[in-house]
């Protein structure tokens, strides 16, 4: 129950912000100067998130070696390209790898 | 007959739900359940997460800190906090979005369906679609992907004994390989490079110094040194 009650503040908690975007973007306009500082915030934060999980992950993922997440990432971008700009192939060949080194690792050890 | 806007809209932003952001969310929700299974966190609660929240750092943490036994007010400002990427991308989502001042009711329920990878998809997908189909688009992409979430929260709540949990983490990790490919592998225009670069510099910097605040400050740093390079740079070219 008590769980039930932490998960529904969760929820209410991410919520908070959604509404706010929408709140305060009431009077947004498209070329505006705010917008465009705005647009930049957001592309800096999700790539922040995403550069901070691999470089200093906490929790699970804090296990596994900072080099195999680094060539995960490598390995990514470059089937992306290789494959001319094939999303899943970019996907496969970085998760692919770090399964199978994280497998290998658990083998040699 | 032509098919209304909110019809078309809604079809082509489920059909995407099926694309290749549907393999990451795959891995991913397949991976909470796992993390989840593993916390000892009973399979609705973990399908209620999903569901409700609909962002996977902050269902991360939640599974995370209920493992630890963290303090419930800890928890939620953890949360909080990992969420306010949604206020700046929120913001530069619902003006293209050009819903009528009055529908504030309409705008709180299609912004449920903010979320970094909508976001993303949106940013590149609403130049290219007409104004009326952009925000049944996302309502379509974000029911039909919060569907999958569900049942995929599912099979990794199943397949967590099956599965050593270092390849759990494994699943986890294809969201930050995602965003990766869809950000630094495809940039389309100066603001983006400039404001990604900033945002991959300025967050772990910040981290060091202060972790729990590290989004927050670091994304609103690097978004503000972002704006003011590209509004250096439009000035030279005029």
């Amino acid at each position: 129950m008590e769980l039930l009650a932490l998960t529904l503040l969760c929820g209410l908690a991410t919520y908070f912000w959604r509404a706010m975007a929408v709140l305060l973007s009431g009077r947004l306009t498209l070329d505006s100067e705010l917008f465009r500082w705005i647009e930049c915030v957001a592309y800096a934060m999700v790539a922040g998130l995403m550069v901070r999980i691999v470089l200093l992950p906490t929790g699970v993922l804090a296990a596994s070696p900072m080099v195999d997440r680094v060539m995960g990432c490598l390995l990514a971008l470059a089937g992306y390209r290789l494959f001319k700009r094939n999303l899943l192939a970019g996907m496969g060949a970085g998760v692919g790898y770090f399964i199978a080194v994280t497998y290998l690792r658990i083998w040699l050890a | 007959m032509t098919p209304s806007p909110t019809y078309t809209g809604f079809r082509n932003g489920a059909r995407e739900a099926f694309g290749p952001s549907a393999a990451v969310m795959t891995a991913g929700f397949i991976g909470f359940g796992a993390l989840a299974s593993d916390s000892g966190m009973p399979f609705w609660i973990a399908a209620i997460a999903t569901a409700l929240m609909w962002a996977l750092p902050g269902q991360i943490i939640l599974a995370e800190m209920v493992a630890a036994k963290a303090a419930v007010i800890a928890i939620v400002l953890a949360v909080w906090v990992s969420a306010a990427r949604f206020l700046p991308t929120g913001m530069s989502m619902m003006p293209l979005m050009r819903m009528h001042r009055h529908e504030t009711l309409k705008k709180l329920f299609v912004a449920q369906f903010v979320a970094s990878t909508s976001w993303v998809l949106s940013m590149r997908n609403f130049p290219n679609m007409p104004e009326a189909e952009r925000a049944p688009w996302l309502v379509g992409f974000g029911t039909v992907c919060t569907t999958q979430g569900v049942l995929l929260c599912g099979v990794g709540y199943l397949l967590s004994g099956a599965v050593p949990a270092e390849v759990n983490a494994g699943l986890v990790y294809v969201t930050p390989i995602y965003f990766t490919l869809l950000m630094f592998g495809d940039i389309r225009s100066a603001t983006i490079g400039v404001a990604v670069t900033c945002g991959a510099i300025a967050v772990p910097l910040a981290h060091l110094l202060a972790p729990h605040w590290s989004l927050l400050g670091g994304g609103m740093a690097g978004g503000t040194v972002a704006y003011f390079i590209l509004r250096a740079r439009r000035g030279k070219v005029r």
